[in-house]
């Protein structure tokens, strides 16, 4: 062995020793940075959980907030317990229906219209584009008054199916650029050679494009779910009844009045109320990711 | 694909007759269809946005107040006029809109970055650990607002407790100016952050594999690896959501409405909960449009941006 | 919180034998039209629960016997003021809805005339007391029927205040100011919210300028709130506030100030009876020091400001008469020997012919004694001048809350915020 090759063995040594280094310290970087990213974004859910389960009594105690002495389930049991005016069963439901049913809507209609706008040379198609796109800037504040004029219009005041036609306003601006761009990332080959296969062009649409859109509607889904569950302004002032509110106002509404807040259950209400959504995130997460990542880049 | 053609029972063949197939003859006209496709989501808008869109333009421009038939009148652009000869719209309100917008939508983009890399590294439970990171973006923000109220309260901020604990002084979370802009803007933060870092892991996942690893034989280091192959191929989505977050911050209502109503002394009042408050709270809806609608013409600007940037971008 | 005691259970149960007794209608005309109609109203949900059971099994009872249905929904103070403007807006909502203050002034072009059905009610129950009429008349017609005020008062705790030598509450805000002091040294200051709370902050702001000859406008609507006494009352305040206040009341809500006191960290603020009544319902330890007094009198003698809660019937709706009818009932003294005796004071009829029966909270109840007779003399929002929307925003855009507010925190001087306030408030006038 020359000195010359020595020399290089051992200074690819120290640069393999450099580069195993190097990815300790950025792994334990990485690893502290996550650690207070939980802390950090997990503390006030976790707060959530500690309030919702202290009796009455120690939610307002100033010792050891971060502990429960007497862990109870009471501030549960309140939510479902019909003498107190809560009706969390009812407003779940309520919000569920409304939830699924705007999602069903937003995502068929953005769909189609996505595709229709991508892959048809419609007259006018690029001004509609746009005109859908326009939409989903316009604030809440701005279109509630006229929006809830029509809902009268349409006998449909403090009725659910209010919510189920009013939400979709937000929802399908959003799913139709989301699919725009999912549509356009999916080569139109298959749907040409189905087409000379002697397939009308809606069954290339269906058949063929829908199948393999099917993470961008997932994401879509997802999407208008979430939001669509979290929803409050139009909420507030179309549902005036009780029975017929959703979670995000229902709960406020009912557990706190003037100035008596029931702390502990409406941190439980908060937490069982995002049960659902969580659950649908656990089951398509994997989709959620790579479905909005397709429709952004291409957007 | 040989056996396709079994597939299409209903197909548009020149040969095939019958009223099924001259129906879905008809239908496969490309404008046609397309329009009959476009029909549902244009028709929904053109009903439930459009038409309240105009009137609230309309509104703008009149002296409307709810349950004031004298009212109504079309008034010019006085609405607008008297707006900016405001104090509180122009020291306050837009000052307030701007830096809480510019506050927190970069501070969302570079933690949401962050939070996408270390959540594209390999690590254990990681997919509980994707789905826990959600939770404040998925949290009914009337609900997750209602925590922070408790977590700010006067009294019994335990985020207080903790400050003392750690040998700081208490902080008046809500209560000061300064801190209560500061504090809706965090919270803005908290529940946007984890969005972004979905959308932004999702870029990161289809960054090229194979261009990271030349650079790295190259002998890029991480933050060169990072700076010249990922920045760039992550870049559109970067765009994209950046957007996306400034039109929806800039409209921002619902967590500064239930943290501070606006307050103290207005130190937190926004384009959102200013147009609230005219327009529902003290019954003046065409003030309250005007206010809506200030920025308008800026929103579209931005979207166009939007759109020319993809556009070139694509080509 | 499960208090819908055997007590009220009975009561519940005697109302059906109070069947008969449901045809209590100043209009007995009306009793047929009653028949068959779905009659929507939007209430205020008490934090006292079993008040809203009382509330909706007596309609309940009323509905059956006079062949109606009812719904009643709950909600809280903000959404009753969203769903009003959203009413009148659209001409969509409910037949009555509950609205606070002088609300009936900025709404009466949406409200339906109810001077029948005021005037007789009053005239049964030994007449309305003046802010009655002065926030649901508008110019000579009853556009809301009166329902309660929420009578507010300081409330204290008299070991502490004892404590520091003061057997009784303070006369004047002087004299609270020294007591406050004392207090403070002790480390149990007092708190009184300068910060968006609609019922205690708009409440003790505007007693306070009030009581010291200040207001926002004269009689004929013209701005005189840059005066002498303006600008004492704002130095009193500073004072106050540097010298007997907790720190944070610049950003107390409602509720904040009810917290503050049930933890043991002030030792009076500004409230209605909830204070007294969570205080009880949690077993507080020092529940039982826990007493009420009437607002302190300052160089202008004692103007209080007072919650004035009315039901209005919206033109929209289609059963006006049987709605009629139902508020009657509601105003009825069936219906107000439940909830006045069992509304700890916080619901407090607004005409004169309960203030001495027995029953009611405010004798049943030494602690609440000092709510009685307080509504004879209490003013709302616009006073001295009559009630308008503007005088209204005035209040919902805490014009006063923050000129205070800012003075107390030193985040203005007394020039800067009285400027700042006039700018609000000739905007709110002029425009």
């Amino acid at each position: 062995m020359t000195a010359i090759q020595a020399k290089q063995k051992r200074g690819v040594t120290t640069m393999r020793a450099d580069r195993r280094f190097q990815e300790g310290v950025w792994n334990t970087l990485a690893g502290v940075g996550l650690v207070a990213f939980l802390v950090i974004w997990l503390f006030p859910v976790f707060w959530m959980g500690i309030t919702s389960i202290k009796p009455n009594a120690e939610i307002t105690r100033q010792e050891a907030p971060l502990g429960v002495a007497e862990p109870t389930l009471d501030n549960f049991t309140f939510l479902f317990d019909t003498e107190n005016r809560v009706q969390f069963v009812r407003w779940s439901l309520n919000s569920l229906m409304v939830s699924t049913a705007t999602t069903l809507l937003s995502v068929v209609a953005g769909t189609m219209a996505a595709y229709a706008l991508v892959r048809f040379k419609l007259i006018g198609g690029s001004a509609m584009g746009l005109g859908i796109f326009v939409t989903y800037l316009l604030p809440q504040t701005l279109l509630f008054i006229p929006m809830t004029y029509i809902v009268r219009q349409l006998n449909l005041y403090d009725n659910l199916f209010a919510l189920v036609l009013v939400y979709p306003t937000m929802m399908v601006p959003f799913c139709t650029w989301l699919m725009m761009g999912y549509f356009r990332a999916i080569p139109s080959d298959m749907e040409n050679s189905a087409r000379v296969d002697g397939a009308t062009r809606w069954q290339a649409f269906y058949m063929i494009a829908l199948p393999l859109a099917r993470p961008g509607i997932i994401s879509a889904s997802i999407f208008t779910f979430t939001l669509s569950w979290s929803e409050y302004l139009y909420a507030l002032v179309l549902m005036p009844s009780s029975a017929n509110q959703t979670i995000p106002i229902g709960v406020p509404n009912a557990l706190s009045s003037g100035d008596v807040f029931i702390w502990g259950s409406l941190m439980a209400a908060a937490l069982l109320g995002s049960l659902p959504v969580v659950l649908v995130y656990a089951f398509f997460m994997r989709y959620f990711v790579s479905g909005m990542m397709v429709g952004a880049v291409k957007g | 694909m040989a056996q396709s053609k079994t597939l299409y029972t209903g197909a548009a063949n020149a040969e095939s007759t019958g009223v099924r197939a001259t129906l879905a003859r008809w239908f496969d006209d490309e404008q046609r269809l397309g329009y009959l496709m476009v029909a549902p989501a244009l028709l929904l808008l053109i009903i439930m946005v459009a038409y309240p869109f105009v009137l609230s333009i309309w509104l703008g421009f009149t002296d409307t107040r709810i349950a004031q038939e004298a009212t109504g009148n079309f008034i010019g652009l006085e609405n607008y006029i008297d707006l900016i000869n405001r104090t509180l719209f122009r020291e306050k309100v837009i000052r307030n809109t701007l830096l809480y917008t510019v506050g927190a939508v970069p501070l969302k983009l570079v933690l949401g970055l962050l939070l996408a890399l270390l959540l594209n590294r390999r690590f254990p439970l990681r997919n509980a650990v994707r789905g826990l990171l959600l939770l404040p973006w998925v949290i009914p923000t009337s609900l997750s607002m209602i925590t922070f109220l408790w977590l700010f309260e006067p009294t019994f901020s335990v985020l207080n407790f903790l400050l003392e604990g750690a040998g700081f002084s208490p902080v008046n979370w809500l209560g000061t100016p300064n801190t209560a802009l500061f504090s809706v803007m965090m919270v803005n933060v908290w529940r946007g952050t984890p969005f972004f870092a979905v959308i932004l892991l999702a870029a990161l996942q289809g960054v090229p594999d194979d261009q990271v690893e030349a650079a790295r034989i190259d002998g890029a280091n991480t933050l060169q690896r990072f700076w010249y192959i990922v920045i760039p191929a992550i870049m559109p989505v970067v765009v994209v959501s950046t957007l996306f977050s400034l039109v929806r911050t800039f409209a921002e209502m619902e967590i500064v409405w239930i943290l501070t109503n606006g307050g103290p002394f207005n130190s937190t009042h926004m384009i959102g909960t200013y147009a609230y408050q005219l327009a529902i709270k003290n019954a003046r809806i065409g003030e309250g449009a005007a206010v809506s609608l200030f920025f308008f013409p800026v929103m579209v600007l931005v979207v166009w941006f939007q759109l020319w940037y993809l556009q070139r971008r694509a080509q | 919180m499960k208090n819908l005691s055997r007590r009220n259970f009975l009561r519940l149960g005697g109302l059906s034998a109070l069947g008969a007794a449901t045809a209590f209608n100043p209009l007995g005309n009306l009793i047929v039209s009653a028949q068959g109609s779905e009659i929507s109203l939007q209430t205020w949900g008490s934090f006292i629960t079993t008040n809203n059971a009382l509330l909706e099994g007596a309609l309940a009872t009323w509905a059956s016997t006079n062949d109606a249905s009812v719904s009643v929904n709950f909600t809280g103070f903000d959404a009753l003021a969203d769903t009003l403007s959203t009413a009148a807006a659209t001409g969509a909502g409910p037949d009555a809805i509950m609205m606070l203050h002088a609300r009936p002034h900025q709404f009466a072009e949406a409200l339906v005339d109810v001077s029948d059905i005021a005037n007789a009610i009053g005239e049964a129950n030994g007449g309305w007391f003046p802010v009655a009429e002065e926030a649901c008349v508008v110019d000579g017609v009853w556009r809301a029927v009166p329902f309660f005020v929420a009578a507010h008062a300081m409330v204290y705790r008299e070991d502490l205040f004892a404590e520091a030598g003061f057997d009784a509450f303070p006369e004047t805000y002087d004299d609270l100011l020294v007591a406050g002091t004392a207090l403070k040294e002790m480390g149990m200051p007092l708190g009184f919210s300068l910060g968006r709370a609609d019922g205690d902050g708009n409440n003790f702001v505007f007693s306070v300028l009030w009581s010291f000859g200040g207001a926002v406008t004269d009689e004929e609507d013209n701005i005189v709130l840059d005066s002498p006494e303006t600008r004492m009352a704002l130095e009193y305040i500073q004072q106050l506030y540097n010298d007997a206040m907790d720190p944070n009341v610049a950003s107390w809500d409602d509720g904040a100030n009810n917290r503050a006191f049930l933890a043991g960290e002030v030792s009076c603020t500004n409230n209605a009876s909830s204070i007294l009544w969570a205080g009880r319902n949690d077993a507080v330890e020092f529940a039982d020091s826990i007493n009420h007094a009437l607002y302190p009198a300052g160089p202008a003698g004692r103007n209080q400001f007072g919650q004035v809660h009315s039901y209005g019937i919206l033109s929209s709706s289609e059963n006006i008469d049987a709605t009629k009818e139902m508020l009657s009932f509601i105003n009825s003294d069936t219906v107000w020997q439940l909830l006045g005796a069992d509304g700890f004071a916080f619901l407090y009829p607004m005409f004169r012919s309960l203030e001495d029966d027995p029953n009611m909270a405010w004798n049943a109840d030494e602690k609440l004694g000092a709510f009685k007779g307080l509504a004879e003399d209490v003013h709302t929002h616009g006073w001295p001048a009559t009630p308008s929307a503007a005088a209204s925003q005035v209040a919902s855009d805490f014009v006063l809350s923050d000129m205070f507010g800012s003075v107390a925190v030193g985040a203005a001087s007394i020039d800067e915020a009285i400027e700042t306030a006039i700018e609000q408030i000739e905007t709110i006038y002029d425009a």
